[in-house]
Order: C-alpha cells, then structure tokens, then sequence
C-alpha cells in the first residue's frame, strides 16, 4: 500500500511541485442567506493537520489556495449556529458550495479564576473570593491570611513586617486609625478586593514629592452604594451570659457611616475596637495626649492569649462614626465612642527579683475589679487633593477609670482603691499651599490635658518611711497633673531636579504642672508628715528647632537625609522642696535613610540616626509618690539625658505573581545614658526607686524574618519567621551596679489550608524562649510553647463545625514543664432562606481553671496563676442586613 | 442538573443571532528597561450576531460610557470633575470595529485632544502550525505571525468556530485564545466567555466638541509615537498652545520633568 503511494508520488511530484489548488464557492444557509465569517479548513486526509484555511466575506464567498502535495482532502466549514459540513474532495481547483443547517452547538461558557494577587505598579490587589473560606464572615478573617500581610493580637495590620498608614474604605478614610472598629464588623461578602497601596503618602499634593515607605489598605467593596451590617444576640449559661453586637453601615460615594452597639460578659473585649492603630499626626509626639497612670493597684500580668479564656468582663460599646464629602473636595468626619468596661481579675503571683547576689520572693494573691469608662470624640475637617491640603482634627477624651484591688500576702489582706481619671482636649491643623513653585506647609498642634488621680491602701504602708511608730490603718496618694503643650511649625517643600529639599522652623512649648500629696486618713486632726512626701513640680520646656529634610530620588533610589537642629530648654522647679533644675542645650539629630527598589520584587532600605533623649515629667519628683501599695518613688535626679544611635536595615521581596513573601530585619540600639535608675529593696518587699547621675550605655539588637508563600492550586498559606532579641543594660540593685543581658529567640509557624471544599484546617507555632544574665549569674531559661490547631469541618450545606485546641507547653527555670490544653467548639448553622445565622459556642471544653503565666523583666519575672474562665455555653443568632 | 441544561440549551439555540462577550485580559510591559514592570489591562471583545465585533479595553469602555453620559446631559462635568471614581485608567484609548462580511477593521482613537478613524490591519498572514494546547480550558492550535514589528504565536480554538480575536489578531479558523509576541512583552489571554445577555458596546461616544478625523494607520501611528515620546510638544502642536507652563493634575511640569515621568513608556505594543 505504502508502496503504491510512494508509486503516485514519484509519478506525480513533478506535477505537484508547481501545483496550487484554488478552492472557491459559497456558504449559504439553508434557506439561501449567505454566511460571512465561517471558518474553512482544508485537512490532510492522513492526520487532519490543517493545510489550507480561509474565512468567508460578503456573499459568503471564499477562495483558498491550497499547496499541499496530497491527492485527496477535507474541505470542513464551521460557522456559529450552524452544524459543521466537510466534504472529501480531490486536491484539485473547483468550486464547491456548502449549504448548512441551523444546528446549536454546546458552547461551553468560560469564566478563568484570576490571579489571587495582582499588581499595578504601587499596588498589589488581592482577590478576597480566592482567600475567603465559608467560615470567614468579617474582613479580617481574610486579611489576616493574605501573604504579606499580618494581624498582630490587638488587631493592628502589618504589611511586610512594618505597620500600615492608612485604612480607607472605597479610598475614604472613616475611622482615622481606628480601624479595627470597620475590620473586624465589616462583612467578607460586601468586599471585593483588599488593594495594599505600597509607598502610600496620604498627602497628595506631596505625592511625588515625598516619598513615603509605609503602607496602606484599601477595601474595595463589591458595590457602589452598600448598607450592610451585622446584628447577633446570644445568650449562654453557668453563670448567666450574653453577647450582643449590632453594627449597621452604609457606604456610599459621598457618605459613609458606621454606628455599633456591642456588649458581652463572655470575655470579648470589644474596647480593642476603637484603639488608634494607625498615627494620624504629622508630629514625632503625636502620643502626647495619650493617658499616663502614675498610680496602680497591683496589676496582674493578663495571659499572653485569646482574652476570651480570662477576661472576666461586663462591657458595653457604642460607637457612631460618620464621614460626609462637602463641596469644595471638603470632607467632614466625626467619631465618637464610648466604653464601659468593667474586669474582675484573679490571680496569685510569684515575684523574683534578683539582686545579682539574692533573690527576694513575693507572693501574693489579688483579686482586681477594674472598671473603665471613657468617651471620645474626633472631629476632622479635611480637604486633600493635588492642590490644596487642609487637616484639621479637634479631639476631647474623658476617662473615669476606677480600680479595687483585694490582695493578701503573708496572711495579711490588703485594700487598694485607685480612681484614674484623665481629661484631654487637643487639635492639630495641618496646611498646606502652593506659593509658586513650592509647597509652604503649616502645622499646629495644641493639647491641654487634666490627670487627677489618687490611690488608698488600707492597711497603710511605709510606716518606717513615713516616720510613724504605729502600724496605719490606711494610707493615700493624691497626684493632679496639667499639661499644656503647643508645636507649632512653618515648612517648605521644594522640588529642584531630582531632589526635594523641606526646610523647616518651628517651636515647642510644654508646660506641665505636678502636685501630690501623701496623706494618713484618720478620724482625728490630720498627721503632719514630712514636705518629702509632697511634689510641686512646675515642668517648662520650650524648643525651638530648624530642620532640612533632603530627599533625593533616580530611578529605583530614595535618599533621605533628616538634620533637625533644637534647642531645648528645660526649667523644672519645686519651690516648696527648693529645687531646681535648669537645663539648656543644642541637640543636633539626622538621620540618614536609603531604599532602592533591586528589581520588581527586591527591595532593600537601611537607616541611620542619632536621637536624644531628655527625661519626661514623669522621670523627675523630688517628693516621694506611692505608685502601688509596695513601691514608694523618689527620683530626686538631674534631667536624663540619653544618647540614641541607631541602625535598621531590611531586605523585602514580595512576588506576586507566584505570591511569596519575605523580610529580614535587624536593627541595632546604642544608648548612653547620664543616669542609672536603681531601686532599693526592703526586707517587706517595699520598693524604692532612686537615680544616680553614673553614665551608663544600653545595648540592644533585634533581627527578625519571616516568609510566606500562597499555594493557589491547594489554597494553602504557609508562612515561618524567626526573631531573635539581645540587649544588654546596667541596672543598679540593692546600690551594686550589675550588668543584666537578656536574650531571646522567638521562631513561629502557621499553616493554613482550604484544599478540600469541605475542611478548613489552620495550624500556628509559637515558641519564645528567654533567658537573662545578671552580673555573671546566668537565670533559667523560660520557655513558651504555644501550638494552636483550628479545623473546622462543613459536615452539610449551611452548616459548620469548628474545633479549636490551643495547646502551651511551659518550662520555667528548673520546674517541670506545665501543659495546658484547652479546646472550644462551635457549631453554625446558616438558614439559606433567611440568612440567618444559629451558632453554638462551647469554650473551655476541658473546664481548665487556673493557667501559669510568666512575664520577666530584666531583674525580676512574675509568675501567676491566672484564674480563667470556666467552661460556657453560648448560643446566638446572627443575620446581616 | 437539568436546569444547568436547559440554560445551555436556552443559551444556545439560534447563537448566530445572539451576541457574545470575550474577555480578554493583557499582561504588558511598558518599560523594556525593566521587564519585571508589568501591567495588566482587561479588553472586550464583543460580537454581534456573528457580523460584526467590537474591541476595547475595559476602563475605555467605562470612560467612554461616562462621555457619553455627559454628552446626554446625564452628568455634569463637573460632577465628572470632581469625583475620581468618574475616571478610568487606561493605555489604550482605541475602540476597534471588525466587519465579517467585507472581512475590514477600523480603529477610532484618541490621541491627545483628536479623534481619529483609521482602518487598520485585517488580514495578518497566518502560519498554522501542528502543535496543540490546552489553554484557557480550550484546546488550542498554534499559529504564527508578525504584525507592526513584532513576531505573535497565536493559540486558537476551533471549538468556537468565530474567525475573531483580541485586536487585529483574527482571520483565524476558531477563536484566537491567547495571543503574544514571542517577547512576551504584550500577552493577551481569554478569561472570561459568556453569552451576552447585557447589552453589548458597539459603539463608541465621540467628543462633543471634536469631529472625527479620518486618517490611515500609518498616520495614525506617528502621532501616536509623537504623543507618547514627546507628550508636551505633540499637545502643542496638536492645539497651537504653548505648553511651556502646562499644570497638570494640579502639578506644574516641564519638558524635561515630563519626560522623565513617561520614561517607562517606552515599549508599545505597535513598534512601525
């Protein structure tokens, strides 16, 4: 056969070589319409490769040259919605026409999965539908597993290691840093895509012209106009429970708007929701305002975990924040909150400290009722576009804290009553306008805050201190501190060539006022005591400062070069006690900082800088103050001053398109400090912090690193870091100067998988292992071991149950290793119909009802036996509207 | 099951009358100084009953939809003005007609402050080659080509028997589902096939204030390029305004400010 073939070819290749055959005719359909556009392949015969092809135009008319040397072929015609016709035909010119037949074909709809991650330039926009899995009901649920990306405990986002800018929904700002308020209330299904906006700057007119290495997130929503929110109720037993949360929201182009209402005593603590994550001043000090507590009852260590096994809580949220666009590219945003949060905390604690040559024991048991209330309210004015910027923000906080604390130690049962109230009212405005070629930028901060705070220990203390012969029935502290503090600055932006150079004036003035008194409450007249146990402490500090902050920028390279000039001037003064402390000197502080962009997925930064540090209000009293019932302070010391150098350097990739991520880290302090804070310890275990004017340097290196890669075949995340600490400090104890070194190695890792449709399956490592050297005496190593398995399993439609057991394994010092597991159940049901959610929480299966935690510092660690939560069921009811 | 068919079947019946929806999605590197600089774009290809189709990139389709709504009255400018959502980014501001009967293609396209109509490329001379792929979840054949400078392998399925494509890449037998210059420097990948229910976008809104100006490519092309290389003179040329103190975005730029900001721009997908 073969050989006949062989036969006809020699015969006729002569003939073929020159031989084009010309395929001409028509389509029509049926009823005599012509087809244009159907697609004509002509076949080999033997292998149906194509040989020849052609498209039909007007008239459905078609000519196909054809070269292929074969004698037969397969003229084949395909249109859409018509049955494909071949015909076998000579491999020689003719006119053939083809009428087809109306004939559907099975065309198969197609919609391709996206890449999970995509990139344009500065950011990365990550798919929510390719992270989500049907348990995840809020957006942190998924932001928490994206590569990349991280949520620390307390809800804060870190990208690449270093905390994110911005938080915007839909590109708006609602919560100015309270972001955990939107992450954890908003729900997965409303959101489209999370987008990091990587060198965020959020002023735009300094967009291209200071650069900026911090990150942001965006939650795109699914919707241009959405109203969405959560509302649950649950209710549980042994002892009576509750749960409620209702947060209604409404998105839209010039609204936004998001109102909560949250209470529960099943240890959630909901007060975690409106904590600023994110800083929103433009000034270093912008935690200036923040609440100080200079008196305590004895606090107790809370456990390193999920505060629903501890938290002994009645709490209640409200929240409304609300943000409207005016005309003129103006926005307008209020939020306020208020807490009310009462926590019972029991425990017994073990202290240690080591005095480099002894250890001294303390071992108590206590019993804290905290109870906190506070409101704040924001009020920001902001117009930013490319051509104007204005921020004004006008705060007031108010915090009526109130603690009891019960404690009993050597057979002694002691009161402690603490009220910790705190007022503040501030405003910063910052503007910014074009004056020709350059930016003139004005900024001002204002703040006034009002600390009245006072502690009562029945029985009292310090009887020897205080002169007394007689044991006290009681003892008090009263500490009132104002604070006024003004920062005022005028700058320029200037952009020449590839460099942008802000020159900048300004001063700081802070002026702060600290009385306390110590005071034996008795029935009778009362007891004089010595004017060591008063403080009237008149603080002044006034600044003025210069700075040139040089950016450079070519290519893939960012230069900054900080070099800010102050003059610090420091009178501080009692005049009851008479003394004085004057202080003025020039600090100069630049720092440098280097990025370069290696390629699309490296990049590489460092920095170095030189700080100085000058003691605060709270590091100077000439009078003693009672900070808990057995530390008595005196800092009768010259103004600290400290001496920071300091050097970062980080490697990050991010690659998106195979979505690994990865950062190293290290960083490296030297201080030098003109003071060393020692502390005498009394038999009674009372303490005594004294400062002596000895210099002393400070130590410390950190190196942390972590990557992660994203499977998106097997939906599977995986990530392992590794950070290690080192420091080393001098410490005075007991008047001995000692060298104390503390280290420690903290490796971590967590798998999470979504590979079956049916099992979710999230596995995390931690272990922190410290350890720490006083004067040559090496301390046992503590070591932490906290294994956390989560599986949950969908068992049918609607429905799902998870199971997570939280496994620590602890070692300290010489004692044998302590295990604890703990295990939570929670079945859901979800009402296709109605969209209603029934959820079963079962917590703390195993009724586990003391935990050991252990909380060291660099000459003492705290041991305590925490009482946890008992076992609980709560049911609830759920639904989004 | 059953009701999976039926919604086939629906959707089937008399498909030369119905209108289909391509989605195709560009992977691109502008800057070919650093080709780790990639782009993505989405594009439409939308084809009317089997007799016409029409290509554009998403975010044009979207600014055009807006233009045509201010046109109508239906937005104000400057509620266009002042709402960024109103905007839509994109590098290829092209609206490209294909004509299955007379087997033609043109182009309208905005360049700077012009509209111009041009017909562009309609039969690339295609190799068919015998490799086979699966690609896109279609099974695939490989052809090849050149057009405008650069060399294109095509993958294209005869399981959807429609001679179209992403741009001028058509006139193959089935549609083309990826298609990229062996460079890889422009890929476009069919992501998405559907039925085309919603209303399909065959044509386009022209400026109320310029008509437009017909032209052929290779016109059409150079100032293109001009645009592109030397952005300020080509806006000056193209309005007789001196642009010596141009804002824009609210930033005051120079020549030589300018180019450096379009530097990346560098690699288009149409070299000549």
């Amino acid at each position: 056969m073969r050989l006949s073939y062989l036969f006809i070819f020699i015969i006729w290749a002569p003939v073929q070589l020159i031989a084009q055959s010309v395929f001409t005719g028509r389509v029509q359909s049926a009823a005599g319409e012509a087809i244009p556009g159907a697609s004509i392949t002509i076949h080999d015969l033997r292998n149906a490769k194509i040989v020849a092809f052609g498209i039909t135009e007007k008239e459905g008319k078609y000519a196909i040259a054809c070269n292929e040397k074969v004698d037969s072929v397969l003229v084949r015609v395909r249109t859409l919605g018509y049955a494909v016709q071949e015909r076998r035909v000579a491999n020689v010119s003719q006119v053939t026409n083809f009428r087809l037949g109306e004939e559907s074909i099975a065309l198969k709809e197609v919609a391709i999965k996206r890449e999970p991650i995509t990139r344009h330039g500065d950011t990365l926009s990550y798919s929510v539908d390719a992270f989500k899995s049907k348990n995840d009901r809020v957006i942190s649920d998924v932001i928490s597993k994206l590569p990349g990306v991280e949520v620390l405990a307390n809800g804060q986002i870190l990208y690449q290691g270093n905390p994110i800018n911005k938080y915007y929904i839909d590109g708006l700002d609602l919560l100015g840093g309270k972001y955990k308020l939107a992450n954890d209330n908003l729900a997965v299904d409303a959101v489209n895509s999370v987008e990091v906006l990587e060198n965020h700057q959020p002023i735009r007119m300094l967009d291209s012209l200071v650069f900026s290495d911090k990150a942001a997130i965006n939650i795109r929503l699914k919707k241009k106009v959405t109203t969405t929110g959560s509302a649950k109720l649950g209710a549980g037993l042994a002892p009576m429970l509750w749960d409620a949360n209702v947060t209604p929201m409404l998105f839209t182009n010039n609204n936004q708007f998001l109102g909560t209402y949250q209470s529960n005593n099943i240890g959630l603590d909901v007060g975690s929701q409106i904590v600023t994550l994110a800083s929103t001043g433009r000034f270093n000090r912008d935690n200036i305002d923040t609440k100080t507590d200079r008196v305590q009852v004895m606090p107790i260590a809370s456990p390193s975990f999920s505060n629903t096994r501890w938290l002994n809580n009645n709490t209640h949220l409200g929240s409304i924040n609300y943000l409207k666009k005016l005309g003129n590219d103006f926005q307008m945003r209020v939020n306020t909150a208020y807490l009310n949060d009462v926590q019972k905390q029991r425990a017994s604690t073990q202290t240690v400290y080591f005095t480099g040559t002894d250890t001294i024991s303390v071992l108590e048991q206590k019993y804290n009722r905290l109870s906190n209330e506070s409101l704040e309210v924001n009020v920001n004015l902001e117009r930013n576009t490319k051509r104007k910027y204005l921020n004004n923000l006008l705060t007031g906080k108010g915090f009526w804290n109130r603690q009891t604390g019960m404690l009993v130690r050597n057979d002694i049962r002691l009161e402690q009553q603490v009220q910790n109230l705190y007022f503040s009212i501030s405003n910063t405005l910052s503007n910014i306008h074009r004056l020709g070629k350059q930016l003139i930028t004005v900024d001002s901060y204002l703040s006034w805050n009002k600390l009245p705070q006072a502690l009562t220990v029945r029985p009292g203390q310090f009887s020897d201190l205080l002169g007394q012969s007689d044991s006290l029935t009681g003892i008090r502290q009263d500490i009132t501190q104002n604070a006024f503090y003004a920062n005022n600055s005028v700058g320029l932006t200037k952009s020449v060539g590839n460099f942008t150079l802000i020159p900048k004036m300004g001063i700081q003035v802070e002026h702060q006022q600290l009385s306390t008194d110590l005071e034996i409450p008795s029935a009778g007249e009362k007891i004089p005591l010595a004017k060591k146990f008063e403080n009237h402490l008149n603080w002044m500090r006034i600044e003025p400062y210069a700075a040139l902050q040089v950016e450079w920028k070519k290519k893939s390279w960012r230069i900054k070069l900080e070099s800010p000039l102050r003059y610090s001037d420091f009178k501080i003064e009692d005049r009851e006690l008479t003394k004085k402390i004057d202080l003025n000197k020039v600090v100069y502080e630049p720092r440098l900082s280097i990025r370069k962009d290696l390629n699309a997925f490296w990049v590489g930064s460092g920095a170095v800088g030189y700080k100085n540090q000058f003691g605060e209000l709270e590091d100077i009293h000439f009078g003693y103050i009672m900070r808990n019932y057995r530390t008595m302070q005196l800092r009768d010391v010259p103004l600290e001053q400290k001496k920071i150098g300091n050097a970062t350097l980080g490697i990050y990739y991010r690659n998106p398109l195979n979505a690994i991520f990865g950062q190293v880290m290290a960083m490296g302090n030297f201080g030098n400090s003109n003071l060393l804070y020692g502390s005498k310890l009394s038999e009674n275990g009372a303490m005594e912090y004294s400062a002596q004017a000895i210099a002393n340097r400070t130590q410390s290196g950190t190196i942390s690193s972590q990557i992660g890669k994203y499977f998106t075949g097997i939906k599977t995340n995986i990530s392992i870091g590794l950070k290690l600490n080192n420091g080393s400090t001098q410490q005075l104890i007991n008047g001995k100067l000692s060298k104390v070194t503390t280290r420690s190695t903290m490796p971590n890792a967590r798998i999470n998988t979504n590979f079956n449709k049916s099992i979710d399956f999230d596995y995390s490592y931690k272990l922190n292992a410290f350890g720490n050297r006083i004067a040559d005496q090496r301390n046992k190593a503590t070591v932490q071991q906290i294994n956390q398995l989560k599986m949950l399993i969908y068992p049918f439609k609607g429905a799902f149950f998870t199971i997570q057991n939280d496994f620590y394994v602890n070692h300290f010092g010489n004692a044998a290793n302590r295990r604890n597991m703990f295990t939570d159940m929670v079945f859901r049901y979800k009402m296709a119909k109605t969209g209603v959610d029934l959820e079963l929480n079962w917590n703390n299966v195993w009724n586990t009802s003391s935990l050991t935690t252990v909380s060291s510092q660099s000459f003492s660690y705290v041991t305590s036996d925490y009482l946890l939560r008992p076992t609980q069921v709560v049911a609830s009811v759920k639904f989004s509207f | 099951m059953t009701n999976l068919l039926l919604a086939a079947i629906l959707f089937f019946s008399g498909l030369g009358n119905t209108n289909i929806k391509v989605q195709y999605q560009l992977i691109f590197c502008p800057d070919s100084t650093d080709l780790n600089r990639k782009m993505e774009e989405d594009f439409f290809l939308d084809i009317k009953a089997m007799k016409q189709s029409f290509f554009y990139s998403e975010n044009f389709g979207k600014t055009d939809s807006i233009k045509a709504l201010i046109n109508s009255g239906k937005l104000s400018p400057q509620e266009y003005m002042a709402d960024p959502k109103y905007r839509f980014k994109t590098m290829f501001n092209q609206f490209t007609t294909k004509n299955y009967a007379d087997r033609s293609a043109e182009t309208v396209e905005k360049i700077l402050f012009n509209q111009f109509l041009f017909p562009v490329e309609a039969k690339l001379k295609w190799t068919i080659t015998e490799e086979t792929d699966t690609i896109s979840g279609f099974v695939c054949t490989k052809a090849t080509t050149s057009y405008a400078g650069r060399d294109y392998v095509a993958w294209f399925t005869m399981v959807v028997p429609v001679a179209d494509g992403p741009y001028v890449f058509w006139g193959l037998p089935g549609l083309v589902v990826q298609v990229g210059d062996t460079k890889e420097h422009y890929v476009f990948t069919l992501s998405a096939l559907s039925n085309s229910d919603l209303k399909i976008k065959d044509s386009y809104a022209l400026n109320r204030t310029g008509e437009l100006l017909k032209t052929n490519r290779n016109k059409a092309f150079e100032l293109r390029e001009d645009a592109r290389i030397n952005g300020l003179g080509a806006m000056e040329r193209s309005t007789g305004r001196s642009m010596d103190k141009l804002t824009l975005n609210g930033e005051s730029m120079n020549r030589e400010q300018q180019k450096r900001k379009r530097a990346w721009n560098n690699n288009p997908l149409e070299l000549q």
